[in-house]
């Protein structure tokens, strides 16, 4: 075999993984149940003969795709939880588009999020639910909790959740150089490659690395197919909607106006003490996003009684994928939700 | 011999990926602190609006040859993936409507009753003192 047929076999190899790993992908059954704009809402359909009674609605970050909560079979935290009996809801924000530059996070928290609310409500027959965010998408719930104390939530777990900017130190620096406004203005939506250039400066090596293991296990066909998982996950970055990106970039990053209790939806002041419901906060230990002081003082800041923070080995998708993932963190999420979805 | 039978010291590559990925993240949180610096922030943010400036007046520059050419400009290549946005957008909507029709006319995924209960939680048996 010459070395250009050798290397055609290897890549001809290589797509055929990359074909069989995206087939592998998002493989939990479900079922659209609605649509508005980019928006989708899944509905996953039960595995069990019986469910708890309050449903559970995923509400992923909006810079990442959400098919990272159902990696593939038997890496897959949708499929987890749909087999522990839990009836399992999955907003998909999708991709923003230019004319979507408007959208500030006030759509997310007091639109979009009650808008499946009530789709989830009158689906299930049930008024209260369960809302689980992961990263950003935990801060639009908590925000939306601290909007709504008295509505529907009835259980907030949250993933690796920022909301204290001075625990942030990379994301912030970056921040003060740059100039929101101009880039907003000039681009209307800020690009996935700035998104993903923002992930990769806070661990400048690590794709290096990955690729570096990549070599170590180059005859590991299960190995190359996790890593080419994850590796398209992360590549596959959203794009914000600038008016989002201002505010996040304004009250978040630069003034902390969450930790504070100034952050403002709708014209109102968010108070995280206003929030009562029983909330839940996983964070790993070696989360270079969202290190451990950005993270805290969340269930220090909430006013529920019963609230608890657990703290994981690993890194920000340690808490979505991986063996102790599935082996422990799921099992004790799911024992934490059942028994408060009666 | 086969490279899975060959001994892993005659690959002195592995042994450079291997010291590499053990220090990775040491060195990684050393460049990171490196560029967590007012001078690099701004650095980035001047570069940043540079390249913007650049790529508006390329934009500007490029759109009178390329009308010539016959050639579609970003601009024109991005409202065309917008419109096919908003056509799978309306797609979404009415597979939307016909899940929620089926499952008002009965014909949808079966929804189990809700009365699913936690496990019992196992009360661990009392000590016995020591006799």
């Amino acid at each position: 075999m010459t070395l250009n047929e050798l290397m055609s076999s290897r890549s001809a190899e290589l797509v055929a993984l990359e074909q069989e790993m995206v087939r592998e992908t998002a493989t939990t059954p479900k079922e659209l149940l609605y649509a508005r704009g980019t928006l989708r809402l899944y509905h996953y359909l039960p595995q069990t003969d019986d469910i708890y009674r309050v449903p559970l609605m995923l509400v992923m970050s909006i810079v990442s795709k959400p098919y990272v909560f159902d990696l593939t079979h038997g890496q897959s935290l949708i499929e987890y939880l749909v087999q522990a009996g839990f009836d399992v809801y999955l907003i998909d924000w999708g991709t923003p588009r230019p004319e979507h530059s408007s959208v500030s996070i006030d759509d997310y928290v007091a639109d979009w999020i009650p808008d499946c609310i009530s789709q989830v409500q009158r689906h299930s027959g049930e008024r209260e639910i369960s809302l689980l965010g992961y990263c950003l998408g935990g801060i639009l719930t908590l925000l939306y909790a601290a909007l709504e104390p008295k509505g529907p939530v009835k259980n907030l777990p949250l993933l690796t959740t920022p909301i204290n900017s001075e625990g942030m130190e990379m994301q912030r620096q970056l921040a003060t150089g740059i100039d929101a406004d101009r880039m907003i203005d000039m681009l209307g939506n800020v690009p996935t490659e700035v998104v993903q250039a923002g992930f990769q400066i806070q661990r400048p090596l690590q794709t290096t690395a990955g690729q570096l293991m990549l070599m170590n296990k180059s005859t590991d066909r299960e190995f190359i197919k996790v890593h080419m998982r994850l590796v398209r996950w992360g590549d596959e970055a959203l794009p914000i909607p600038g008016e989002t990106f201002r505010q996040m970039h304004h009250d978040i990053f630069l003034e902390n106006k969450i930790v504070r209790g100034e952050f403002k939806v709708r014209g109102r002041k968010m108070n995280l003490r206003d929030i009562r419901v029983p909330v839940l906060h996983v964070l790993a230990q070696h989360d270079h996003v969202v290190p451990y002081p950005a993270a805290r003082d969340v269930i220090q800041l909430v006013g529920s009684r019963d609230k608890e923070e657990w703290v994981i080995p690993g890194g920000h998708v340690s808490v979505v994928t991986g063996l102790g993932a599935v082996t422990r963190t799921w099992p004790r999420l799911a024992a934490w939700l059942a028994d408060r979805s009666v | 011999m086969s490279k899975e039978e060959r001994p892993a010291n005659l690959e002195p590559m592995q042994a450079w990926r291997e010291w590499f990925l053990k220090n990775e993240r040491d060195w990684s949180e050393s460049l990171a602190r490196m560029i967590k610096t007012d001078a690099v922030s701004k650095t980035l943010g001047k570069e940043l609006n540079a390249m913007l400036y650049g790529q508006q007046a390329l934009a500007k520059s490029m759109a009178g040859p390329m009308a010539m050419m016959n050639l579609p400009t970003r601009a024109e290549m991005t409202a065309l993936s917008d419109r096919f946005g908003r056509l799978e957008d309306a797609v979404a909507r009415i597979e939307a409507a016909l899940v929620q029709m089926n499952s008002a006319a009965g014909k949808g995924a079966v929804q189990p009753p809700r009365t699913r209960k936690p496990a019992r939680k196992t009360k661990k048996p009392a000590r016995r003192d020591a006799e």
